[in-house]
C-alpha cells in the first residue's frame, strides 16, 4: 500500500517483457507456420510423384509384356499338343512347369492352342515380372474361355467361373472394344482379393489379334505398393490419405498397410465404405487453405484414379508449428529470467522499506527518548525531593506538621501520575501492540499520549508548543497509535526545520483541529522557512529527505509512511502554505459523535 | 543568597526547602532570563546559582553561557533530567559541575559547601 511506486513500476516492467515475449512469439509462430506449411506442400509432392512413377513404371512393364506376346503368338507355330478336359464342364489343368492353365468347353480351338503355346514360351518372362515384385501375386492372361496364370496354383485351390471374369471382372471387361476403343493400358478400381492377398489392384492391357479381342494380359498389384509411398512420410501432422474414385479410405499415413489376410476382408469391406472428408474442392485453388474448418491439399494421381489427399485441422497446423518454436523458447526463458530478477528486486526493495519503516519508528522513538527521561526525571526529581525532605525531617528531630506532611505526600502521588500518563503513551511503542487494529476514538486522546512524549525535545530546542482544539471531541475510526506516529513524525519533522534552519524570532509549532465537515482537518504548523513550492509533491516520496545527509538517522522515509497511514484511514494528507505558514494537513473522515442510549 | 532556577514549580520548592534546612538564604527564578535579570539588578547580593538545563523560556546552557561572561564569579551548578550533557561538558562551559535528576540532595550540598565556604573564606 505504501510502496505503490515500486510496485507499479515492477509491474509495468514485466508487462513489457510479456507484450514483447508474446508479439516476439507471435512472429515467429506465423513464420513457423508458414514453414511447416511449405514442407508439408513438399511432402506431398513428393508422395504424388512416387506413385505416379510407380504407375508408369508398371506399365511400361505391361507394354514389354504385350509386346513380347504379340511377337510369340506370331512366331509360334501351332501346336500340336493333347489338352485333356475333365468333369462335366470339361476343365482343363496344366502342370507346375508350364504355369496353371485352365480351360472351359469341348475341345480347344487352333487359336487357343496357339495362344497357350505363346504364352508357354512367354511364362519366364511372367516368371520374371512376378519374382522382381514382391508385391504381383499374379500374373496371368484372360481370354472368353480359358485362362492362363503364374504362379502355378492346384486344381483344387483354383476358381474359375467363365462368366464372372469375361462379364464382372474390371480386367476383363474393359479390355472390351465398347469400353476401351484406344486399347489402353489400365488399373481397375481397388478391390478385396477373393484369395486372400488383401487390397489389391490389376493393371491390364487388351491382346488383340488382327482387331480381334483375345484377352487381356493381367498383373496384380498388391494395394501396400502405392500405400508404401504415402506410408513412408513423415508428415509433421496431420493425415495423407489415398482415396478411391468414390472418396472411401484405402491408406493413411498414420497406419500400416489395409491387412492381407482374409480373416479381414469383411473389416477392409466395411472400410472402403466412402468416408467423412471435407468436399474436395475444384482443382486450380491455392493448396492448403482453409475448408471446411481444415486445412486440405488434394491430387489426383492420374494413371490409377486415385486421390492423394492431405487434411488437417487448423488448431494442429498452428499448435504444432508452436512446438517446433525454437528462439520464442530462448527468448521466453530470458524473459522468464528477467522476471524472476525483477520482482527478487522488488521484494529486497519491500523488505527495505518494511526495514526502514521498522527504523523509522525507532528513530522517532529516539528523537523523543531524551525528551521522554527529562519528563521521566522531573516528576522522579519532585517526588525523590518530597520524600527526602520528610525523611530528613523526621531523622533531624524536626517537628512535621501533619498537613506539610500531607502536602508532599500528595505532590508526590500526582507527580507518580504524571509518569503513568508518558508510560502509558510509550506502551504503544511496544512491539506487542497490535498497531493496526481500527477503533473507534477521540482524536483529543491521541493528543493527550502524544504530547508529553513530544514536549522534552521542544523544550530542550526551545520551541513552544501550542495546540488548539476548537470541540470537545471528535470521533474518529482507526488506529490512535498510527495516528500518534503520525504527529509525532510531522511535529519531529516541524523540530529539524526549525533547529536546522531557523535561527532568528520565536520558534513554535502549532498543533489545530478543526471540523470542516465531512472531515477533521489537523494542522501542524511551525515557525519555520516551510518547503519550496516544486516540492510539495515529492516531499511525500519514499526516500525522499530534506534534511542534511549528514545527520545519519535520516532515512527519508517519514512523511511517505505518514502518508501511507492516512490513506488507509481513507484520509489525505498534504502540504501548504497559507499566509506563507509552513503547514502540514492531515484530513480524517469525521464519524458522527455516539449516540446517547436513552 | 542561592539562586535557584527551575521552571517546575515543585522542584524550585524542594531545592529551596533542603537549602534553608541546610541555613542558606533563596530566592527563586521560573526562567534562564528571569535568572539573568535578578542577578544584574543586584549582582552582589548571590553566591551561586543553581539551574535546570530544560526550561521552556531561556535555558540553563544560555544562562550558564551569560553568567559566565557577565558574572565570571559566581560559581553555577546545573541540574538536568536529560542525557544531552556530561559533567565534563558543563564544567568546560564554565559550570562548577551538573546533577542528574532525580539527585541525591547531598551531593549538590557537597558542591554548594565547597564553593560558598570558599567564597565565604576569601
Amino acid at each position: 500500500m505504501r510502496i505503490l511506486e515500486g510496485r507499479k513500476r515492477a509491474s509495468l516492467t514485466i508487462l513489457s517483457i510479456v507484450i514483447f515475449c508474446l508479439l516476439f512469439m507471435v512472429v515467429e509462430w506465423s513464420y513457423t507456420v508458414a514453414k511447416s506449411g511449405e514442407k508439408i506442400r513438399s511432402s506431398f509432392a513428393t508422395a504424388h510423384r512416387d506413385l505416379e512413377n510407380k504407375a508408369t513404371g508398371f506399365e511400361s512393364t505391361m507394354t514389354m509384356l504385350k509386346t513380347s506376346l504379340d511377337i510369340a503368338h506370331r512366331l509360334t507355330p501351332l501346336p500340336n499338343f493333347h489338352i485333356p478336359t475333365y468333369g462335366p464342364n470339361k476343365y482343363a489343368y496344366a502342370e507346375p512347369e508350364i504355369g496353371s492353365f485352365t480351360y472351359v468347353g469341348a475341345a480347344p480351338s487352333p487359336q487357343t492352342r496357339l495362344l497357350l503355346a505363346s504364352l508357354i514360351h512367354l511364362l519366364p518372362m511372367l516368371k520374371f515380372v512376378k519374382e522382381s515384385h514382391a508385391d504381383v501375386p499374379w500374373v496371368y492372361f484372360t481370354s472368353s474361355n480359358f485362362i492362363y496364370l503364374y504362379p502355378y496354383v492346384a486344381p483344387k485351390d483354383f476358381f474359375f467361373d467363365v462368366h464372372q471374369l469375361t462379364e464382372v471382372k474390371e480386367f476383363y471387361r474393359l479390355g472390351k472394344k465398347e469400353f476401351n476403343p484406344l486399347r489402353a493400358t489400365f488399373w481397375t478400381s481397388p478391390y478385396i482379393d477373393l484369395a486372400g492377398q488383401g487390397l489389391m489392384m490389376t493393371l491390364a492391357t487388351p491382346f488383340d489379334i488382327r482387331n480381334q479381342y483375345l484377352g487381356t494380359i493381367a498383373i496384380d498389384f498388391k494395394f501396400d505398393v502405392f500405400a508404401q509411398s504415402i506410408g513412408q512420410l513423415k508428415m509433421q501432422h496431420g493425415d495423407l490419405l489415398l482415396l478411391g474414385k468414390n472418396q472411401e479410405l484405402l491408406s493413411e499415413n498414420n497406419f500400416q498397410t489395409k491387412s492381407h489376410t482374409i480373416e479381414n476382408q469383411k473389416l477392409i469391406k466395411a472400410e472402403l465404405t466412402p468416408i467423412e472428408i471435407a468436399q474436395l474442392r475444384e482443382p486450380g485453388k491455392k493448396d492448403l487453405s482453409l475448408l471446411d474448418g481444415q486445412y486440405v491439399i488434394w491430387k489426383k494421381v492420374p494413371h490409377l484414379d486415385l486421390t492423394l489427399y492431405f487434411r488437417t485441422s487448423m488448431w494442429q497446423h498452428w499448435t504444432s508449428a508452436f512446438y517446433d518454436l525454437k528462439a520464442s523458447g530462448y527468448v521466453f526463458l530470458f524473459a522468464l529470467f528477467l522476471i524472476v530478477g525483477v520482482i527478487l528486486v522488488e521484494r529486497s526493495e519491500n523488505a527495505r522499506i518494511k526495514i526502514s519503516e521498522e527504523t523509522n519508528r525507532l528513530v522517532a522513538l529516539g528523537e523523543m527518548c531524551g525528551g521522554i527521561a527529562h519528563e521521566i526525571n522531573n516528576p522522579l526529581a519532585i517526588i525523590k525531593g518530597n520524600l527526602s525532605l520528610v525523611m530528613k525531617k523526621i531523622e533531624l528531630d524536626q517537628e512535621i506538621k501533619p498537613q506539610d506532611l500531607l502536602h508532599r505526600l500528595r505532590l508526590s502521588d500526582q507527580t507518580v501520575d504524571r509518569i503513568k500518563d508518558i508510560v502509558q503513551g510509550l506502551r504503544f511503542f511496544s512491539k506487542d501492540y497490535d498497531r493496526s487494529r481500527h477503533e473507534e476514538f477521540d482524536l483529543k486522546e491521541v493528543f493527550e499520549m502524544t504530547i508529553p512524549l513530544i514536549r522534552g525535545r521542544l523544550q530542550k530546542e526551545n520551541i513552544e508548543i501550542e495546540v488548539e482544539l476548537a470541540q470537545s471531541e471528535y470521533r474518529v475510526l482507526g488506529s490512535r497509535v498510527e495516528i500518534s506516529q503520525v504527529l509525532i513524525n510531522l511535529v519531529n519533522n516541524a523540530t529539524d526545520a526549525i533547529t536546522e534552519h531557523q535561527s532568528t524570532g520565536r520558534r513554535w509549532i502549532r498543533l489545530r483541529v478543526d471540523v470542516r465537515h465531512p472531515s477533521i482537518r489537523i494542522e501542524v504548523q511551525d515557525s519555520g522557512l516551510g518547503i519550496s513550492d516544486q516540492l510539495t509533491q515529492t516531499v511525500f516520496q519514499p526516500f525522499y529527505s530534506t534534511k542534511s545527509r549528514k545527520r545519519k538517522d535520516r532515512f527519508g522515509l517519514g512523511l511517505s509512511i505518514c502518508k501511507g497511514i492516512i490513506e488507509a484511514h481513507q484520509g489525505r494528507i498534504y502540504y501548504e502554505k497559507p499566509d506563507q505558514v509552513s503547514t502540514f494537513v492531515i484530513e480524517l473522515p469525521l464519524l458522527a459523535p455516539p449516540q446517547t442510549v436513552a | 543568597m542561592i539562586l535557584v532556577v527551575d521552571d517546575e514549580i515543585l522542584i524550585r520548592d524542594i531545592v529551596c526547602e533542603e537549602l534553608r534546612l541546610a541555613g542558606y538564604k533563596t530566592l527563586e527564578a521560573g526562567s534562564g532570563r528571569q535568572a539573568l535579570k535578578m542577578i544584574e539588578t543586584n549582582p552582589t547580593a548571590f553566591h551561586f546559582v543553581i539551574s535546570d538545563v530544560v526550561m521552556a523560556d531561556g535555558n540553563g546552557i544560555e544562562l550558564l553561557e551569560n553568567m559566565h561572561r557577565l558574572f565570571p564569579d559566581i560559581p553555577i551548578l546545573l541540574m538536568s533530567g536529560f542525557a544531552e550533557l556530561t559533567v565534563e561538558q558543563s564544567i568546560e562551559k564554565g559550570a562548577v559541575g551538573l546533577v542528574k535528576k532525580p539527585f541525591e540532595f547531598r551531593e549538590i550540598l557537597k558542591i554548594i559547601k565547597t564553593y560558598v565556604h570558599e567564597r565565604k573564606v576569601s
